[in-house]
C-alpha cells in the first residue's frame, strides 16, 4: 500500500505512461521512437513520460549509439528500461486493488 | 495570417459547442418554435395550447441543461464557505512556481494555495484576488509537469480575465439584442402580438448559452496561453487522465478530448 499512498501509484497509472511502461515491460528495453510506434503516443509525449518515470525511478534510462533505418552513421538514442521499483509498485497496486 | 486563424478557431470552437451532447437538438429546437411562436395568435386555439405545452417544456430543458453552469457555481461556492473554516486553505509555494509567475508577469501578485475541502475537486482561480486553489490531493499525485500545466492554465486565467469580462458583457447584450430583435420584428414588421413567454425566456436560454459558449473560450485560451510558458505535455497528461475518469465535459469546461487535441497543435 505504501506507493499507493504516497502517489507514485496514481503518476504511474496515468493511460499513456502505463502503457509505455507496459511496453518496456513485454518487450524490453527500447527507446522514445520505437516506444511511440508500440504505443501510438506521440514521440513528444513519450519523452515527457519517461522524464516523469525517471524521476520516480520507475525506469532508468542511458544514452546509446545505435543504427537506424535510413542513417549510415550510428545516431544516440535513450535507451530505457523498467525497474524493480516498477514491479514492486505494480504488485502494490494489484494488492490494493483486490 | 494570425487574424485568419483566430477567426477560424471561434468558428471551431462554435460548431464544438454547439455539438456538446444534446445542444444541438435543444438550440434547434428552440429557433424552430420560436420563429414558429411568431405565428402564435395565427394558430387554430387547440393547436395554440399544445404549442405553450411545447415551448414551456423546452425553455425548461434548455434552462435545466444550461442551468449546471450555475448549480455548479452555486455548490463549489457553498462547499468552500461553509467547510472553508475547517478546511484551511495552506500556502503551496516554490521555486518553480515564482519562477512560472514571474514569466507570465504575476510575481508577487498571485498566490497558490492547497486545501484538503473534500467539495473542492478541482483547482481554480479568482482572478480578482490572484489566489489559485489547488485540491491538496493533487499536489500528492500529480508529477511536477502536470502541477506546472495546472498552475500555468489557472494563472493565465487571472492574465486574461479583461477578455472573459469582454466577452461575457458582450454576450449578455447580444443575448438581450436578440429579445428585442425577436419583439420588434413581431410587433413592428409582422404586427401581431407574440406569446409573452418568448419575449421573458429566450434572452435568458440565449444568455445562457452564450455565457456557457465564452467559458468554453476562456477555458480554451488559458490551456494555449498555459502551454506556451509550460510547453503542452504537462496538460495533456493531465486531460488523458480525467478523460480515463470518464469526465465528458460541463457547461464551464470543455470535454478533456478536444483540449487535447488542440493542445496536441501546439507539440
Amino acid at each position: 500500500m505504501k506507493f499507493v499512498l504516497n502517489g507514485t501509484a496514481q503518476i504511474m497509472l496515468q493511460p499513456a505512461r502505463f502503457k509505455i511502461l507496459r511496453t518496456l515491460r513485454e518487450h524490453g528495453p527500447a527507446f522514445v521512437d520505437q516506444i511511440a510506434k508500440a504505443t501510438g503516443v506521440h514521440p513528444r509525449m513519450v519523452s515527457h513520460h519517461l522524464d516523469v518515470l525517471e524521476e520516480q525511478k520507475l525506469i532508468e534510462s542511458k544514452y546509446e549509439l545505435t543504427k537506424v533505418e535510413g542513417s549510415k552513421r550510428g545516431v544516440a538514442v535513450r535507451t530505457c528500461r523498467i525497474t524493480a521499483k516498477a514491479e514492486e509498485v505494480l504488485r502494490d497496486i494489484r494488492e490494493s486493488a483486490k | 495570417m494570425l487574424g485568419r486563424l483566430s477567426r477560424i478557431s471561434i468558428f471551431r470552437e462554435l460548431v464544438d459547442f454547439v455539438s456538446f451532447k444534446t445542444r444541438r437538438r435543444v438550440i434547434l429546437a428552440l429557433i424552430v418554435s420560436s420563429i414558429f411562436g411568431t405565428f402564435y395568435w395565427r394558430i387554430p386555439a387547440t393547436g395554440r395550447w399544445w404549442f405553450f405545452l411545447l415551448y414551456l417544456w423546452l425553455i425548461l430543458l434548455a434552462i435545466v441543461s444550461q442551468g449546471g453552469f450555475y448549480l455548479n457555481l452555486a455548490r463549489s461556492n457553498i462547499g468552500t464557505l461553509l467547510l472553508g473554516w475547517r478546511y484551511k486553505a495552506l500556502p503551496y509555494s516554490s521555486p518553480e512556481i515564482d519562477a512560472l509567475a514571474a514569466k507570465m508577469g504575476l510575481l508577487r501578485r498571485v498566490r497558490v494555495y492547497t486545501t484538503g475541502n473534500p467539495l473542492i475537486k478541482s483547482a481554480f482561480t479568482n482572478p480578482y484576488t490572484a489566489k489559485v486553489y489547488v485540491p491538496a490531493v493533487w499536489v500528492a499525485s500529480l508529477s511536477k509537469s502536470e502541477m506546472m500545466g495546472v498552475l500555468g492554465h489557472e494563472f493565465a486565467h487571472i492574465t486574461q480575465r479583461n477578455r472573459v469580462v469582454l466577452e461575457g458583457t458582450l454576450a449578455m447584450v447580444l443575448s438581450y439584442s436578440f429579445g428585442w430583435t425577436l419583439y420588434f420584428f413581431t410587433v413592428m414588421v409582422l404586427s401581431t402580438a407574440l406569446l409573452q413567454l418568448v419575449f421573458d425566456v429566450a434572452p435568458i436560454a440565449m444568455s445562457l448559452f452564450l455565457v456557457s459558449f465564452v467559458s468554453w473560450r476562456a477555458e480554451y485560451r488559458s490551456d494555449k496561453e498555459g502551454a506556451k510558458v509550460t510547453g503542452p505535455e504537462g496538460l495533456i497528461s493531465l486531460f488523458e487522465r480525467f478523460e480515463r475518469e470518464s469526465d465528458d465535459g460541463s457547461e464551464t469546461h470543455p470535454p478533456p478530448s478536444m483540449r487535447i487535441q488542440r493542445l496536441e497543435e501546439m507539440l
